[in-house]
């Protein structure tokens, strides 16, 4: 199943800066609404997203319940080597999942 | 009738009145908007954006089940339809459609679930279902104008 | 991609508006959520304070774009964009944005660093009501800037009903 989608370009000026956008399947449950018999449905977000460029940690998001549904993140970074992008969705129970992409540096 | 209002004249005048009434109930060709004319700006960018799109999460999803062998005969939508791209194209506007199976309009859910039942054998996907969603997604995807 | 003219387009807009609102199960849910949980413009100052500390803040260099009338509150796009060179000596190390009448004042922080090239986030969050939003970003030299936004939201998300 598609657990996300990103963007980023397979190739890249060394030095330009580039925009990564991702987006990732998970209802971003608040904990603040009730079900059909009125009871709490618990919170179930996803709590951190970062993103590592050959290992180096370049962006960290710590997101709360004001997060919309399936969250979209993007942000900017210079290409500077080729390798791999990798993104980490992590939840409150401590659950990762993540995602790699590939990157030519010109 | 004869008279001043000969025959002729008066099956134009009810025609005459036949074309204005359907006249107005069309807007002209020229003039017809798609719903995404009145999106707000972010709106609309959010669509074209294949990656800010969350529609295209169930899209990809449709990918994947279009080529998925399903029912006893082991047939994917892929073995009768092909390439969504190509015998797919437009699909989503032509539906609600009539069936003649059913004797009745049905949408595009339905004809996908007609298929799985007539022709692969496989069990219903529930409506709304994740898994009807996506090649629902898929084959409507397929069909919007690019 | 001719979206102006397609009869298609109307379908991928029902898979945005779908996805928004979380496959199948929302809609089958009830609502009334108990007021006492709306946060208050006070919740808000707490959570800023606590970011920034003892240090002062500072309106400018921020801009915090939110479309100013919001149809679905489920989800709306907020980008913040910072002036700033980001260079190993001036950068920026920390965007926290706030709002103010959600249950919960806070609604993502984001850590960047030198190699983001660019100091701009964008993402797309839930607001409750019409209020107001507050970036903040924290500079490589400790200082702290400011930017808010007013906004007016016309379909609520978190409370139903």
């Amino acid at each position: 199943m598609a657990r996300a989608l990103s963007n980023v370009p397979a190739n890249a000026k060394r030095g330009k800066v580039i925009e990564i956008k991702t987006l990732t399947r998970h209802p971003m449950e608040t904990g603040y609404r009730r079900g059909a018999s009125g009871e709490e449905i618990p919170r179930d977000i996803i709590s951190r997203f970062t993103c590592t460029y050959n290992g180096a940690e370049i962006f960290r998001a710590d997101l709360y319940p004001a997060i919309a549904a399936n969250p979209f993140i993007s942000f900017f970074t210079v290409a500077t080597e080729s390798g791999e992008l990798v993104f980490a969705w992590t939840d409150d129970h401590g659950k990762t999942q993540t995602e790699t992409a590939k990157i030519t540096v010109l | 009738m004869t008279g001043r209002w000969g025959s002729s004249a008066a099956v134009g005048f009810v025609a005459l009145i036949a074309i204005g009434v359907a006249a107005s109930a069309e807007i002209p060709a020229n003039e017809r908007r798609s719903g995404f004319d009145f999106m707000r700006r972010e709106t609309q960018e959010m669509q074209r954006d294949d990656t800010a799109n969350p529609g295209m999460l169930w899209v990809r999803d449709g990918e994947a089940l279009w080529n998925r062998k399903a029912g006893p005969a082991e047939r994917a939508c892929a073995d009768c339809h092909g390439d969504a791209k190509a015998s797919m194209r437009g699909i989503a506007a032509r539906y609600p459609a009539f069936s003649a199976e059913a004797g009745r309009p049905i949408n595009l859910d339905e004809r996908i679930n007609e298929c799985r039942s007539e022709r692969q054998g496989a069990k219903l996907l529930p409506h709304e279902a994740r898994k009807h969603r996506a090649p629902v997604a898929r084959v409507a995807d397929r069909a919007a104008a690019r | 991609m001719d979206h102006q003219s397609s009869p298609g387009g109307a379908t991928r807009r029902e898979l945005i508006s779908a996805a928004a609102l979380v496959p199948g199960a929302q809609l089958l849910s009830v609502l009334m959520a108990s007021p006492a949980r709306a946060s208050t413009p006070d919740g808000m100052e707490a959570s800023i304070r606590e970011f920034v500390g003892e240090a002062s803040m500072r309106e400018g260099r921020v801009k915090l774009e939110v479309p100013p009338l919001v149809d679905n509150g489920n989800s709306v796009t907020l980008t913040v964009s910072v002036e700033s060179p980001m260079t190993e000596a001036d950068h920026v190390t920390r965007i926290a944005v706030f709002n103010e009448k959600n249950p919960q004042p806070n609604v993502a922080v984001f850590h960047l660093g030198p190699r983001n090239g660019k100091a701009q986030v964008q993402t797309r969050i839930r607001l409750a009501t019409s209020q107001k939003l507050v970036a903040i970003a924290r500079m490589s030299d400790g200082s702290f800037w400011s930017a808010s936004v007013d906004t007016i939201v016309t379909l609520a998300a978190c409370l139903e009903g």
